[in-house]
């Protein structure tokens, strides 16, 4: 992801950060930021920082990421709120092995507001569904036993369709 | 990030079941749905013990967060009894090997019938638990006119007792203290006034009854000793099988209180608040000249003394509560607890809506079942389910 400046922030300090694969991304600082783990590696290495490693995070999901810190960097007012909405809807709606890599990278990221929104997507995406569409929707495997299954579906039959 | 031992991803299924327990736990907490909440835990064994330990916790307080549901049937499926979710317009199915058909709920219980056995069971919808009850003499009550059912506490909690009230040719009464092994009845004597259809309430170790036309206030008197009974000119008590085990008996504590003009168009309910007062709600319904409902709540207070009287005391305000009332079962709930739930309002369930009053400012407005679920009506004896 190449930095940019045509951004309405009021730093363009740019730092380096270098995915699991071995890419490097300049990200504005502002929005690399809203990584708690990234400030708070920042902070430590000071401008003394040459690339910070990524070592959990591949340069796909890695783009994803940093193109939400990049839309999020700066204050929203009461006006774009609502453009914001559709966009961060847009935005998680993406399929389920992305979904997963893009949340795993937000919670050791620490991004929190963005962890907040892919698991409420996560959670829109179970409500009303079986566990059978459950398992199909996240290509889940089913490690139950027949016995086991038969045993949590008598106990709570009424969940059930 | 720690990584979990998990071989799915070499057998073409992806790695969600792996996902940290964190994540899991956070996921779990935004879904409020009850049966969401069930379904989440059963997808693979990984999600279910990270949702183990917190299940029953859970479920205990996502079902007190739940509004009262309205229990609907479907139309041609007898078998699947279903609660209607009135905020959020959803339907959650029960399913029965037989017809079940319901005759009330009563502290977390439904109460069912069994067919040509004559005995009521209480059916836990949560746990799936069944308790029989004593059959019931047909002699001495029409069980098929059965119109409502009230528990004293929840029996899983332990000991309880039951009133079942029986509406037909002509109205009577059973008891059954869980430690009995046969319901003992109220006859009413042919001289006396009868007190019409009513409804019971088990209230702070009393048993209150009321009128359903006329308010009028009874209190139900369970005794031991037969000849305690007999002083009372308005009742005689029927022991079964002439072993003298235990009296009913009813006891006026306020006379009627509703206009003989309107003794027809006016229903009673009876209902606790959260703070434990006891309320007394009159339904007035006018249809001509223009269709007005109004209603009229009285706080009722209870002398300690058990031959005291009762005082009747209006009140124009609900506070923080809400009221939903059922056929035969009513509730309350605080309703700064519930999104979606009007404070101060009357939910009540008939057909074929449920009408909302709300005390504030008297407007009235309706709830439907929505157009998706056109399949579903409500109950015949409308209740409301608070799991």
């Amino acid at each position: 992801m190449a930095s940019s400046t045509s951004g309405s922030s009021s730093s363009s300090k740019v730092v380096k950060i270098r995915s699991s694969d071995n890419e490097n991304f300049e990200v504005e600082e502002a929005a690399a930021a809203r990584s708690e783990t990234i400030k708070k590696l920042l902070e430590d290495v000071g401008d003394d920082a040459d690339v910070i490693p990524l070592p959990n995070v591949d340069a796909k999901t890695l783009v994803k990421v940093m193109e939400w810190c990049k839309k999020h960097m700066d204050d929203v007012d009461e006006l774009n709120k609502e453009e914001m909405k559709t966009w961060d809807a847009e935005f998680v709606d993406m399929d389920q092995s992305c979904l997963y890599n893009v949340l795993l990278a937000a919670n050791f990221l620490n991004i929190k507001e963005l962890l907040d929104q892919l698991t409420q997507k996560v959670a829109d995406m179970i409500k009303g569904k079986s566990p059978e569409e459950i398992r199909a929707t996240f290509n889940i495997k089913n490690d139950f036993t027949p016995e086991e299954e038969a045993e949590i579906r008598k106990q709570n039959a009424w969940a059930f369709e | 990030m720690e990584k979990t031992a998990c071989s799915s991803s070499s057998s073409g299924f992806s790695s969600w079941a792996c996902l940290p327990t964190d994540i899991v736990f956070t996921i779990f907490h935004r879904l409020v749905s009850l049966p969401d909440f069930i379904r989440f835990g059963c997808v693979c064994k990984s999600w279910n013990a990270s949702t183990l330990n917190y299940y029953k916790q859970r479920l205990i307080r996502l079902s007190n967060l739940h509004l009262p549901w309205l229990l609907v049937q479907h139309d041609s499926n007898y078998k699947c009894l279903c609660l209607y979710d009135i905020i959020n317009a959803e339907i959650y199915k029960f399913h029965y090997t037989y017809a079940p058909y319901i005759y009330g709920f009563s502290r977390g219980w439904l109460f069912i019938m069994e067919e040509e056995k004559h005995r009521l069971t209480l059916l836990s919808p949560l746990s799936n638990t069944i308790i029989h009850l004593p059959p019931f003499d047909t002699g001495k009550f029409e069980d098929e006119e059965v119109y409502s059912v009230m528990l004293s506490s929840d029996p899983s909690l332990g000991p309880f007792e039951a009133i079942a009230i029986s509406c037909h040719k002509f109205h009577t009464l059973a008891y059954l203290n869980s430690s009995d092994e046969f319901w003992t009845y109220l006859v009413k004597d042919n001289v006396a006034d009868p007190p019409g259809c009513f409804k019971v309430i088990f209230h702070r170790d009393r048993i209150i009854g009321v009128s359903d036309s006329s308010g009028q206030v009874f209190s139900v008197v369970v005794t031991d000793d037969e000849d305690d009974a007999i002083h009372d000119a308005s009742t005689k008590c029927i022991n079964f099988l002439q072993i003298p085990t235990k009296c009913v008996t009813l006891k006026e504590i306020a006379p009627p209180c509703v206009e003989n003009s309107d003794i027809n168009n006016v229903e009673t309910h009876l209902v606790e608040t959260t703070r434990g007062d006891l309320l007394m709600i009159l339904r007035y319904f006018v249809s001509f000249p223009t269709p007005l409902n109004k209603y009229k709540i009285y706080k009722l207070v209870l002398d300690s003394d058990h031959d005291g009287q009762l005082a009747r005391i209006p009140i124009v305000n609900l506070g923080g509560d809400s009221l939903f009332l059922g056929f035969n079962n009513s509730i309350s709930i605080l309703a700064s607890l519930y999104p979606g739930c009007s404070p101060n309002s009357i939910y009540y369930a008939g057909h074929p809506a449920i009408e909302v009053f709300h005390l504030e400012d008297e407007s009235v407005s309706t709830i439907l079942i929505s157009k998706e679920y056109s399949e579903y009506s409500l109950a015949s004896l409308p209740t409301w389910i608070k799991l």
